[in-house]
């Protein structure tokens, strides 16, 4: 018999058993739907990583002194300077920007309103480094660094805070009581993990945070730095990079061979990349859910078909006494299995999207669904009808034409 | 095979030697044909009598090539059936043979017209219009106004022609008739009787199996069993009456 014969009584033979194909095939639409769920979620988690890296910029290094080295333990503390940020953009290959960078926390007033933000002194490069989107406004250019302008730049939050819907752009706030001016808001970036609310924060001009603002460092030095933040060319050999500047770090501040290292260079992408490897314990249980889901179905499909074969047994029998060959008996049965496990695989793969849907929705994740994710559902339902239909199919070729006929 | 050897040019449709079919019931060998030998021509209508547990219903499953002997030789148009593979048994009952039920055997859920193109479906024929030759064998059996009735929607007379039109959908050479009136009544089974009397005239091999004499009555030969052996071979077309012998 021809595939679209089989494929025409197969279809025929579930629809007269419409209620019962229905029950059997829910297993397998379970375990399909799971897969696509999946498939969401991880499509999701993806696009989610994608976004944490531009949002902790993509292509960049940040240089810090490490903890132990800050604190002065074993030895007089060892901080950046200026010179280690010219060296660095000097030296380095593959950078493209460099900005020095001095933090601190202030307090900052306008319009009556008081709120603590975290502050970043930078470069007029630092915007390049961060690919710093604003809202309104500008980012502070060379000649403001250079001469100490204050002038500052609000994140988001602050911004809200401070003057609701109102534009912040022009107006003046004082900042641990220095009036500055509000020259640009940036776009807010969101939260992000234990770093807290990424817009809470205001950018000065480092020239203007070194003459009148504190510093987390109790005594900072004229020239030193919090941080040196780094950006590479586009293709660049992000761990290449990284241990050549820490070299460069080590030759420079005389570290000894075998030594504690006194500078850490941290990699957003690496960072965030790291940060995501938990989150898919959850879609290793989702996963193990969905196979054990299509392999239940798949012995419901068993079981199911095991029922039919025995039902048709007299069917069986006269099929054969016309001509059937054992072969024509597996095809048959075979293709029954695979039918309803390929429809209960459409039927997974549509409450799959709505699943997704759910999912994505309640992250704050798009809903992605790749050709690759639909492709494996389809494969899976395939493969269960295969797999456990194949034992029924046999069973049924294996009957004797006669004793087949002869069972009502 | 020497014994085989018969005066007829081409091979007889049915040649059978020493026959045995045996049961194992319970350790119990139950010998449900003994011995049988007979050989049927291209062409005959022959009847299959005798009471039941005679083994004539045996007889017509290992003529139908859905069973096999537990010894002796069985030969359909020459070749023997005891060598045959499973799928060229499968092939031999599509093509060389059709065979009528006595319970009609259609598939419930199937049209009069998909019951009969069936075997066609099994036929690894291409580029054949199923559908016309299935409307032509509905047609010959004076059906053509009910290719679209499931089963259920006819009467045990037009089912039986249906299964018989199935039957004769790959043009097979003979037709096993396993008591095919045996459900019907006397008027309906007069009807079926003169079908097959047709099929007959028209050049087919019919063997029919019954235990009405009144059936077996439209056959040109009588074949009688009883306990499994063949007691008795009678023709009633003389002519071919000295071509063979039956050795009891």
């Amino acid at each position: 018999m021809t595939l679209g014969g089989y494929l025409n009584e197969a279809l025929v033979s579930l629809r007269l058993n419409a209620l019962r194909s229905t029950l059997t095939a829910i297993g397998v639409i379970i375990g399909v739907a799971g897969i696509i769920v999946l498939g969401a979620a991880n499509g999701g988690a993806a696009y989610k990583i994608d976004e944490q890296i531009a949002m902790l910029g993509s292509r960049t290094l940040t240089v810090f002194s490490s903890a132990a080295a800050n604190a002065g333990v074993r030895g007089p503390a060892v901080m950046l300077s200026d010179e280690d940020a010219a060296v660095i953009r000097e030296h380095v290959p593959d950078i493209q920007f460099v900005s020095r960078e001095v933090d601190g926390k202030v307090t900052i007033i306008a319009r009556n309103t008081s709120w603590t933000a975290e502050y970043s002194g930078v470069d007029s490069s630092y915007a390049d480094v961060f690919d710093v989107r604003l809202a309104k406004g500008r980012f502070f250019d060379d000649a403001e660094v250079r001469h100490g302008v204050k002038v500052i730049v609000l994140g988001a939050t602050v911004a809200r805070k401070l003057f609701g819907e109102e534009s912040p752009i022009g107006k003046s706030a004082r900042v641990e009581g220095v009036p500055m001016k509000i020259i640009g808001v940036r776009v807010p970036l969101g939260k992000f993990g234990g770093a807290g609310d990424l817009d809470n924060s205001l950018m000065v001009p480092i020239t203007l945070a070194r003459t009148r603002l504190p510093q987390f460092e109790k005594t900072p030095a004229a020239h030193q730095l919090s941080q040196i933040d780094v950006k590479l060319v586009p293709d660049a050999n992000r761990e290449a990079t990284k241990q050549a500047i820490l070299a460069l770090m080590r030759e420079r501040k005389h570290v000894r061979d075998g030594e504690q290292e006194k500078f850490e260079v941290f990699d957003a992408s690496q960072f965030v990349e790291l940060l995501n490897t938990t989150g898919s314990s959850l879609s290793w249980l989702l996963g193990a859910t969905a196979v054990i889901s299509l392999v239940v179905g798949g012995v419901g499909i068993m079981n199911i078909m095991l029922v039919t074969v025995t039902e048709r047994t007299h069917e069986i029998g006269l099929r054969m006494a016309i001509g059937a060959r054992k072969r024509d008996i597996l095809s048959q049965f075979l293709m029954e299995a695979i039918v309803l496990c390929v429809v209960a695989g459409a039927v997974g793969l549509a409450l799959g999207i709505v699943g997704g849907y759910i999912v994505a929705r309640l992250s704050g994740w798009p809903l992605i669904i790749g050709p690759g994710t639909v492709t494996a559902a389809v494969l899976a339902s395939a493969g269960v009808g295969i797999v456990f239909g194949y034992l029924p199919a046999r069973r049924a070729a294996a009957l004797n034409p006669i004793d087949a006929l002869r069972r009502e | 095979m020497s014994e085989c050897k018969t005066s007829f040019a081409t091979p007889p449709a049915i040649s059978c030697r020493g026959l045995w079919r045996t049961y194992n019931l319970d350790g119990q060998k139950l010998h449900a044909l003994r011995n049988v030998t007979f050989d049927i021509k291209r062409g005959e209508f022959v009847a299959v009598m005798g009471a039941s547990g005679s083994g004539k219903s045996t007889l017509a499953n290992l003529l139908g090539a859905l069973d096999k002997s537990t010894s002796g030789e069985l030969a359909t148009d020459g070749y023997s059936v005891a060598g045959m593979s499973d799928d060229v048994l499968a092939r031999l009952r599509n093509q060389a043979i059709g065979i009528v039920f006595q319970q009609f055997n259609l598939l419930p859920r199937m049209s009069a017209l998909e019951n009969v193109i069936l075997p066609l479906n099994y036929s690894l024929l291409i580029g054949i219009d199923k559908e016309v030759i299935g409307r032509t064998k509905l047609e010959e059996v004076g059906l053509a106004n009910r290719l679209h009735h499931i089963p259920s929607q006819l009467s045990g007379g037009q089912q039986q022609r249906v299964a018989i039109a199935r039957a004769l959908v790959n043009n097979p050479t003979i037709i096993i008739a396993d008591e095919p009136t045996g459900a019907l009544d006397t008027k309906t089974s007069h009807q079926i009787m003169s079908l097959f009397a047709e099929l007959h005239s028209k050049g087919l091999t019919v063997i029919l199996i019954t235990h009405e004499p009144d059936i077996a009555a439209y056959a040109k030969r009588l074949l009688r069993f009883r306990d499994g052996e063949l007691i008795a071979d009678t023709f009633e077309d003389t002519s071919l009456a000295n071509e063979l012998e039956v050795k009891p």
